[in-house]
């Protein structure tokens, strides 16, 4: 008997422990060494980048030594064409004094053009890799050895501030598009040797930069060393937004909770690497990625430090019961209007049975109904022109509000209700929690309509249940509220004053509990 | 990949699990849900007794305005009464669906009304059904009628056609003037089964004497002596009051006193308590009752002769509190009277007290508690003050009363 | 053992535990108005069993109840004990369950069969110990503040309305001796007391060691004080008399709140929050049989062991009892007997007095 129940066990921690199927199996690339002879490189290149007219290959003297040619070969639109005629043709074409020179070619050019000893290739398909980053590649006649120099000038948009974390005190600017700045707007907020970047290429087709930042005296090594291995374990053909690599290395991608968060604000990533998180910067997308996370980090913004504190205080507790509000105020109407009644006062009873005396549907379904409305009305909000938004705006909110009630279609209380809900809804600053309260609100719906107040009891125990087990990176997804930490409450719950903030733990400096000892995705 | 199909599957079987117990529970429905437009609330509830030994029961159930939504109607609600008998409380409610179409609701329930004949017959069921029954609350006030309950169920007084609400803000101003006493059931349960099981409850009826008053109104004074749960008698307001003064509930009210030359000043009171000392030696039974009160000069009234300048001779105010004294004193001792003599009730829980303070000696002269509460000698001692005399510091009329 | 719980966490459990359903009841009624004292004085053996508990596990420090009774009786009859356990401790879980179930159909859900609001109820629970004792550690201390402000908040309230609480209702204190007192109420030891048995199962996963005596009596003192509190409230405002007629006498305290209109009837809020105080205990005990039959088993993962115990509670709490009466009569009366007083204080009283005369045996034969 208890081999039977043991063999059924077994079958069940068989697929539980369906390990990480080692997918990093380098595979080994070939690689073509380069050639003496120009002209065997220019034909090998040509075949690789056949059909594309935008490569550019010059055919350029060696300095002014005769019999020696070098190759530059380039992608015309990603470097610009004045720093490759100012900076390179121009310096290749110029004349040395060779005479009493001991150098080879190699250091030559080196030393000429200042190239940096992990610039230098002997293989093709780097210089290839090195083209396609946008920067020139020399060959030179006779030698086994390619040149990339670094021409990189960062396109795209200029620095402006970001559409949906608005604030009204502090620094305004935001990520953007290009790496480099990305990088650089990090570096001008920490000045410290300490502050660690390490590049890796993810992305099959697309080779994309992905860049982890951290702070190596504060962010614990087992959470940086899993980073990256997850990093490297992403099997993926293409990245291009920092949101394909999110779902890879989070821990539970199918939950509805964000275990990664987000930002677009360099003064807020800073703020995360100095509490020891890791910053996760894609080439191409100007949201960068903080791990692990937190639940209350969704639910603080980075208004909250510029601002003093005791308005800051009052403002986090506005957002903690603007998010209480929002999740259960249908419910808990539901629930008072069809099984507990007696907990609506007298005279209330009376408005509120005119009100629905009117309406054919029955509670729940006219706020499922109403719920339903209201967010495909936020959705279409989103791609609505400028130009109308606003005369929909007045129309939609005070004649259809007004107009739906007069026809019988629902109840002016529920109208209340939905319009409270939504705008508690939109004190909350991060955008990522917009979605998850909808499931959430929509499960409290059901149970609450299902079994009254009882049937939301139970919703809000299994909703803390799920929320307190969840892991983000090992680190507990509700660390400060659930195992409660006052000390550490007093930064994400309350903001206490800055004075006292100096001098509280770092976040992620826990005790060795917190952590389990197997940060593997499945975690629990 | 792999990771992820794996995912799936236990997905997919968790899914599966959560849509087929959601389905079974959005399709089934359940029958404690109640769209809350199609109850009636209950606000007022009478019991009656009819000759036959069955039980009327009324209800005043809360209407909702009709469809044209217009604005005098959704402001003051309107009522309704049903009229149902039955053999008991429940059968009758049940009786009612015959011709009451919505289930009903006794949450909001202000006040249980009972008529005269059912009182003297015995309380009990009611209150055993308005305790035991999960919907009414252990706070709904009870209160006597001398006629029939229905007709105070019925009538409808001008400022609000609701009498129970009428009711309601009657009952809440008495609790601390007490000109009436008010008993929740739950007061009813815990004195019948106390020591001395007697318990009072107002009275409350149809203002007929006042002719000049076209519109019928409520009244609700006195208060009906019931011992263990059958009426036995009656208390007036008067009355009411003095036993309340010994059980130290007033807490608002006037006082008419006498100055030496006859004249009435009214005084308004402000705190009161009381304090008991029981003592039971050789099977006699004594207790000392010390009220104190506070007042404020509320008016002076008729032609005062004597020089009533309070600011400058305060013992006038020592003199006038020695008056107040008499008067709560009197007060007390009609309710003594009307308890000791005319109804031979423990109407002021003085049994319980005994049960408390000395509980042996209790115990022996337990079962003689009713022959003997009418020679118990009741002490009374009064100390009151009066503390203000409000905005004016000397009466309006001259010295010489022109 | 993997240590999983912190030694406030702990507390917070051992506190909840007994509150969760002895709040309900009134629990002594045959001393009536000095019931809080008889709670006050029986924390004293309760305190003594902790000792007796905590004395075996210091013996034992990496086992659980079920582990180290083979160890100490032998391979046979310690499994046999081992399972006995288990079954008790699932069979405490389908009471409590019962008696939410019954709390709930009596004051909210009334014609909703209590199948419907049990599955309810079980997917929860079954939910809660599929994520481990940890995380409901974790989920405890947090629910633990708000039970503990919310009661504070309706001590406020119901003191707030003038001559409800009428402190003289506790008299007369003692007036045949506290003897009788003592000798009627009996009863306490098995019920709320001795349910801290269940703790056994959870003193290899805390992580200090060290302080689980000095956590483990400030918890049963705590637990003392509340309990009394709650009979202090519930005696001043009924009256004894009201409060032994009914079944669930703080409820009907809370039922007298009656601020304003507003105010009023708010009654399932605390409801609730019994509601989800039983939810903590039916999980500690439906936790600690899933780890005992994992233990005597020798799984690995015992994640999946809590949905057929889950489903086994749901389906005996429908059966143990065709009705109500019969439910607290066995309940709070032969359970108490014969399944109660052998199980929490003369098995392990016997397993004690065993360890030592096997030691003593083991060195008389060493030397």
């Amino acid at each position: 008997m208890s081999n039977f129940i043991k063999k059924i066990i077994s079958s069940v921690n068989r697929n539980n422990n369906s390990e990480n199927i080692n997918n990093n199996q380098c595979q080994k690339k070939k690689r073509t060494s380069i050639s003496k002879s120009i002209e065997e490189n220019r034909q090998y290149i040509e075949s690789y980048f056949s059909y594309c007219f935008d490569l550019v290959m010059r055919e350029i003297s060696f300095f002014n030594i005769n019999g020696k040619k070098t190759l530059v070969v380039y992608l015309e639109g990603l470097s610009e064409k004045k720093l490759i005629e100012d900076f390179l043709i121009s310096k290749l074409t110029s004349e040395i004094n060779v005479n009493n020179m001991s150098l080879n070619e190699e250091e030559l050019l080196k030393y000429r053009l200042g190239i940096k000893d992990t610039e230098i290739y002997e293989d093709i398909e780097k210089s290839i890799e090195a083209i396609l980053s946008g920067n020139p590649v020399v060959f030179v006649n006779d030698l086994e050895k390619s040149f990339e120099i670094n021409l990189n000038t960062s396109l795209g948009r200029q620095i402006d501030e970001p559409s949906t974390e608005v604030v009204t005190r502090g620094p305004r600017e935001g990520f953007t598009e290009s790496l480099i700045t990305n990088i650089n707007l990090i570096r001008k907020k920490i000045k410290n040797s300490n502050l660690k970047m390490e590049k890796f290429k993810v992305g099959k087709e697309t080779n994309t930069n992905v860049v982890i930042s951290y702070l190596s005296s504060v962010a614990d090594k087992k959470i940086v060393n899993e980073v990256k291995e997850r990093l490297k374990n992403i099997d993926i053909e293409s990245v291009l937004d920092s949101n394909y690599i999110e779902e890879y290395i989070s821990d539970a991608p199918l939950s509805i909770f964000p275990l990664v968060f987000r930002t677009e604000k360099p003064d807020i990533a800073a703020a995360k690497i100095l509490e020891g998180r890791i910053i996760i910067i894609v080439d191409g997308s100007p949201v960068v990625l903080s791990a692990p996370a937190l639940f209350v980090e969704f639910l603080q913004s980075g208004e909250d430090y510029y601002i003093r504190f005791s308005s800051a205080t009052l403002n986090r507790c506005i957002r903690f019961i603007s998010l209480i509000i929002t999740i259960t105020l249908p419910s808990i109407y539901i629930a008072l209007v069809t099984f507990h009644q007696e907990l609506i006062p007298t005279k209330l009873i009376l408005s509120v049975i005119s009100a629905r005396a009117n309406v054919p549907l029955p509670a729940m379904w006219e706020s499922i109904f109403m719920l339903t409305a209201f967010e495909i009305m936020r959705e279409a909000g989103i791609r609505m022109p400028k130009s109308f938004g606003q005369a929909i705006s007045i129309v939609g909110g005070l004649v259809l509000g007004d107009a739906a009630v007069k026809a019988g279609i629902v109840g002016t209380p529920m109208v209340v209700i939905v319009a409270l809900t939504a705008i508690t809804k939109f004190t909350i600053p991060s955008v990522e929690l917009e979605l998850p309260i909808v499931y959430i609100r929509f499960f409290f719906l059901l149970l609450s309509g299902f079994l009254g107040l009882t049937g939301l009891t139970c919703g809000i125990l299994l909703v803390s249940m799920r929320l307190v087990s969840i892991r983000s990176f090992g680190v507990p997804y509700m660390f400060p509220i659930c195992p409660f930490s006052i000390s550490l409450g007093e930064d994400e719950i309350i903001r206490a004053p800055m004075w006292k903030l100096n001098k509280t733990q770092r976040l992620l400096k826990l005790k060795n509990n917190f952590i389990s000892n197997r940060i593997h995705k499945h975690s629990r | 990949m792999n990771r992820l199909k794996n995912h799936f599957k236990r997905f997919n079987i968790i899914l599966l699990v959560i849509t087929i117990f959601t389905s079974s529970f959005c399709l089934t429905g359940c029958f404690d849900k109640n769209e809350i437009e199609k109850l009636g609330f209950v606000v007022a509830l009478g019991i009656d007794l009819d000759n036959h030994n069955k039980i009327i029961v009324s209800l005043q159930i809360l209407e909702s305005s009709d469809k044209s939504q217009t604005e005098k109607d959704t402001k003051a609600g309107k009522s309704k009464v049903y009229i149902c008998t039955g053999n008991t409380i429940y059968d009758a409610l049940y009786n009612l669906s015959k011709g009451l179409s919505i289930p009903i609701k006794f949450s909001n329930e202000k006040c249980i009304i009972i008529g005269k004949k059912f009182a003297e017959a015995g309380i009990k069921p009611i209150i055993d059904f308005s305790l035991r029954f999960n919907d009414m609350r252990p706070t709904t006030p009870v209160l006597v009628t001398n006629g029939d309950a229905v007709d105070i169920l019925q009538m409808q007084a001008p400022e609000n056609p609701i009498s129970a609400f009428v009711i309601h803000d009657l009952i809440k101003r008495q609790k601390y003037l007490c000109l009436a006493s008010t008993t929740t059931n739950l007061d009813f349960a815990n004195n019948m089964k106390s020591e001395s099981s007697i318990s009072t409850c107002g009275i409350i009826n149809i203002d007929k004497e006042n002719k000049k008053n076209l519109n019928n109104s409520l009244i609700l004074s006195g208060s009906a002596v019931f011992r263990k749960d059958k009426l036995i008698g009656y208390m007036n307001a008067e009355e009411t009051r003095g036993m309340q003064w010994i059980k130290g509930k007033v807490k608002l009210g006037s006082l008419v006193i006498k100055t030496r030359d006859e004249n009435k000043i009214s005084l308004h009171i402000i705190k009161s308590n009381s304090s008991l000392k029981p003592s039971i030696i050789d099977k006699k039974v004594d207790i000392r009752v010390n009220i104190k009160a506070q007042s404020n000069i509320q008016e002076i009234s008729e032609h005062i002769s004597e020089d009533m300048n309070f600011n400058t001779n305060p013992d006038i105010i020592d003199r006038l509190s020695k008056e107040q004294d008499k008067a709560i004193y009197n007060e007390a001792n009609l309710a003594i009277n009307a308890a000791q003599d005319r109804l031979s009730a423990d109407i002021f829980d003085f049994g319980n007290l005994l049960y408390r303070e000395c509980p042996h000696e209790w115990n022996s002269i337990k079962g003689d508690w009713n022959k003997l509460f009418p020679y118990v000698n009741i002490e009374i001692g009064v100390s009151s003050e009066i503390k203000q005399t409000g905005i004016l510091s000397k009466p309006i009329t001259n010295e010489e009363g022109n | 053992m993997k240590k999983k719980i912190s030694i406030y966490q702990f507390f917070v459990l051992m506190t909840i535990l007994p509150y969760g359903s002895a709040s309900l009841f009134f629990l002594a009624p045959e001393a009536k108005q000095d019931a809080w004292i008889c709670l006050l004085s029986y924390s004293l053996i309760g305190i003594l069993l902790q000792i007796i508990y905590i004395t075996l596990y210091n013996k034992y420090p990496e086992d659980t109840l079920v582990t180290y009774m083979p160890k100490i009786y032998g391979k046979f009859i310690g499994s046999i004990l081992g399972i006995m356990y288990i079954v008790y401790f699932t069979y405490a879980a389908t009471r409590v369950f019962r008696d939410f179930s019954e709390l709930i159909s009596a004051f909210s859900l009334q014609h909703t069969s209590k199948l419907i609001f049990g599955m309810v109820f079980i997917i929860t629970i079954i939910y809660a110990i599929y994520n481990g004792i940890e995380n409901i550690s974790n989920l405890v201390q947090l629910c633990f503040l708000i039970i503990i402000i919310i009661k504070i908040g309706s001590f406020f309230l119901i003191s707030s309305m003038s001559d409800v609480v009428k402190l003289y209702n506790l008299k007369p204190i003692l007036s045949d001796g506290i003897l009788s007192v003592l000798k009627k109420s009996w009863r306490l030891i098995a019920f709320p007391y001795g349910e801290t048995l269940v703790f056994t199962m959870l003193y290899p996963l805390v992580i200090e060691n060290n302080k689980i005596k000095k956590v483990a009596i400030l918890s049963i003192v705590t637990e003392a004080i509340l309990l009394s509190l709650n009979n202090i409230l519930f005696i001043s405002t009924l009256g004894v008399n009201f409060a032994t007629s009914t079944n669930f006498p703080l409820l009907e305290t809370y039922r007298l709140i009656q601020i304003s209109d507003f105010f009023s009837k708010t009654d399932i809020i605390f409801i609730l929050l019994f509601l989800v105080g039983g939810f903590f205990k039916i999980c500690i005990f439906l936790y600690a049989a899933v780890l005992g039959t994992s233990q005597i088993l020798n799984l690995k993962n015992t994640r999946f062991l809590s949905i057929p115990f889950g489903i086994i509670v749901l389906i005996s709490s429908l059966l143990i009892a065709k009705n109500y009466p019969q439910h607290i009569k066995t309940g709070l009366g032969y359970v108490i007997n014969y399944v109660h007083i052998p199980m929490q204080i003369i098995i392990p009283i016997i397993t004690l007095l065993v360890y030592y005369i096997k030691n003593l045996i083991l060195n008389k034969n060493k030397i």
